[in-house]
């Protein structure tokens, strides 16, 4: 995989979008060449356009996106873009049904003062 | 007077010029502070530097031991924390300007621990804002600005324990306690060419801690040793009721540096061409080259190809978006200096529940196939970083940079330990970092004291300007000869 820029952000524990570097091809196929360009460039238009209506991310671009500025939302395009790569391997990852997730739920035990 | 040279000592040496009082507690804390306040200008390593509290504790240690008590190893011995562990009556800032202000009216468990030992507590060490959980793509994102590496002024520390690396590293202190959720500790140690041990998840209690990531964050010790960091480790790991993540595990079995030969000891070749320093590879291949010298059998292994990164990434995300969801509602997150904190949030609505569940389930398979890696091998040696110490004013947004190995260390609660291997591009220091499976640290700790056994990088110094004897205010009524010790 090539590896990303804003994976810097992540390794040094951080930043709660991309960790994956969205290569060209991989923006071109979630938002379209233009918008794949604009997220890898430095940042021109204030006004980037908007991503295919039918696609994940355009629905989920097309409920939040509304109070935002159009730098912002240039920002947020290219991380959520970033953040799908990792969710498409989570999502397409094959687990069986007896895999749990990790950790455990346990029941809360009282503590009173004097059992302390 | 203290020379500076006695400030680079490791732990272990200074506990023993305190116990046979060649040097006394108060006069040791009297000098960092005075190291404190010549470099600290110029490093911005410290958010809150506490020097009453520090000469209340220093007066109280000295009265102790000259009194025949004696609280062990870092009994009277300075160090520093990470600003986002709780310590009462002393601001907290978690490195950020909504909290610039704050004062908690506790201290976190680790705090007592070291107080409990006997540690003097310097101050507060500056941090990346929020231990950089709400993004950041440059080392100014923190309410104190970017911390300067003393390797290289115009370098960068790495992060988020910036002020830890770069105290230990210009010994502003002789230890510090910095916290990972995802590279936090190994890279400032690898950067600031310092030692640094990132512990089995739940060995270390996080109460009064940050929480950042509640299955991903670590507390664990920087240091100039692998053998000082053992000693602090010892101190605050253990189980706490408080900290509803930690472990009931026994506590670790002291480190045998000499069993490191029969260890089975791997290592990871990453792929140099795709990413990284060249200049990195090289010296990470000499210091394989040097244990194989020194006898110890080396074999190589490769990583479970296995989506760590993504699970990783998605954990993290969903966990950080609601750890911080006062901070959207009040608006804070618009206070902070990194452009994108208040717009990760919107970005994590992007991970739905059941994304989130999958990926616990993924963590799974991943813990299963890191166990059996470690059925296989003892220790697994890979670069700490694959690069040197970044320009202080660069945006991360321009590197290719991807941690595979961190993510499955920190994804699995494994323990990881970095320690100086040599120098890469511009003489910046460059780490070799030996991860073992849950509750192995001793078999990490083993090999990096083996490490600093055969070679001497970590007694390397910044090459920063002297600041020369330092003078002692005050008298202690001790005999103090430290140049008499020192070889």
């Amino acid at each position: 995989m090539k590896l990303s820029r804003r994976a810097v952000t992540r390794a040094v524990i951080g930043a709660p979008v991309m960790l994956f570097a969205a290569s060209v091809a991989r923006l071109e196929s979630l938002l379209g060449w233009k918008e794949a360009r604009a997220a890898q460039a430095p940042a021109p238009s204030p006004a980037p356009e908007e991503a295919p209506a039918d696609s994940a991310l355009g629905r989920f671009l097309a409920r939040e996106e509304e109070e935002l500025s159009g730098e912002e939302r240039r920002r947020v395009r290219r991380q959520v873009a970033q953040l799908e790569q990792a969710l498409k391997e989570i999502r397409g990852f094959k687990v069986t049904n007896d895999v749990p997730p990790s950790g455990t739920f346990k029941a809360l035990r009282t503590r009173r003062p004097h059992d302390r | 007077m203290i020379a500076d040279d006695i400030l680079y000592k490791p732990v272990t040496e200074l506990s023993k010029m305190v116990r046979a009082r060649q040097v006394s507690p108060v006069e040791l804390t009297r000098a960092y502070l005075s190291r404190i306040e010549a470099l600290n200008p110029v490093l911005s390593a410290f958010a809150t530097i506490t020097g009453d509290l520090a000469l209340e504790q220093a007066r109280q240690a000295e009265r102790e031991i000259a009194a025949g008590r004696n609280r062990g190893p870092l009994h009277g011995i300075p160090y520093g924390a990470k600003d986002l562990v709780a310590t009462k009556g002393i601001r907290t800032t978690w490195g950020a300007r909504p909290f610039a202000d704050r004062v908690i009216d506790d201290d976190a468990a680790i705090i007592r621990k070291l107080r409990g030992a006997g540690a003097v507590l310097l101050g507060k060490l500056a941090m990346i804002e929020l231990a950089g959980g709400l993004g950041y793509s440059k080392g100014e994102s923190s309410l104190t600005g970017a911390a300067h590496n003393p390797w290289a002024l115009d370098r960068w520390t790495c992060g988020s324990s910036s002020g830890s690396g770069a105290a230990v590293a210009a010994a502003l202190v002789p230890f510090a306690i910095g916290s990972e959720t995802w590279g936090s500790i190994i890279c400032p140690s690898s950067f600031c060419g310092v030692s640094g041990l990132r512990p089995t998840f739940g060995r270390v209690s996080r109460q009064g801690a940050m929480a950042l990531s509640w299955t991903l964050d670590k507390l664990g010790p920087m240091a100039r040793s692998a053998r000082d960091c053992e000693i602090v480790f010892d101190h605050i790991q253990g189980h706490d009721p408080d900290d509803p993540y930690s472990s009931d595990e026994k506590p670790a079995p002291a480190s045998d540096p000499g069993s490191v030969k029969t260890l089975k000891v791997a290592y990871l070749k990453l792929d140099f061409d795709k990413q990284g320093d060249k200049s990195v590879e090289k010296a990470f291949l000499l210091a394989l080259e040097d244990l194989r010298r020194a006898g110890v059998h080396l074999e190589e292994a490769k990583l479970p190809d296995l989506p760590f990164e993504a699970a990783a990434s998605v954990v993290l995300t969903a966990e950080v978006a609601t750890a911080f969801e006062d901070l959207q509602r009040s608006g804070g997150a618009r206070d902070l200096v990194s452009p994108d904190a208040p717009l990760s949030f919107v970005v994590a609505r992007a991970v739905t529940g059941p994304d989130f569940v999958k990926a616990q389930r993924v963590r799974t398979v991943c813990q299963k196939a890191m166990a059996d890696l470690f059925a296989r091998h003892d220790v697994l040696l890979y670069p700490g970083e694959g690069y040197t110490a970044f320009p202080i004013d660069k945006d991360f947004n321009d590197i290719a940079w991807s941690d595979p190995v961190g993510a499955a260390g920190n994804l699995c609660g494994l323990p990881a330990f970095a320690v100086p291997c040599g120098f890469g591009a511009d003489e910046l220091p460059v780490s070799l970092t030996a991860m073992t499976s849950a509750f192995e640290e001793n078999k990490g700790i083993s090999l990096a004291r083996f490490f600093q056994g055969i070679t001497s990088w970590h007694l390397k110094r910044p090459p920063l300007l002297p600041v020369g004897v330092t003078p002692l205010a005050g008298a202690t009524g001790w005999d103090v000869s430290p140049r008499a010790s020192v070889p």
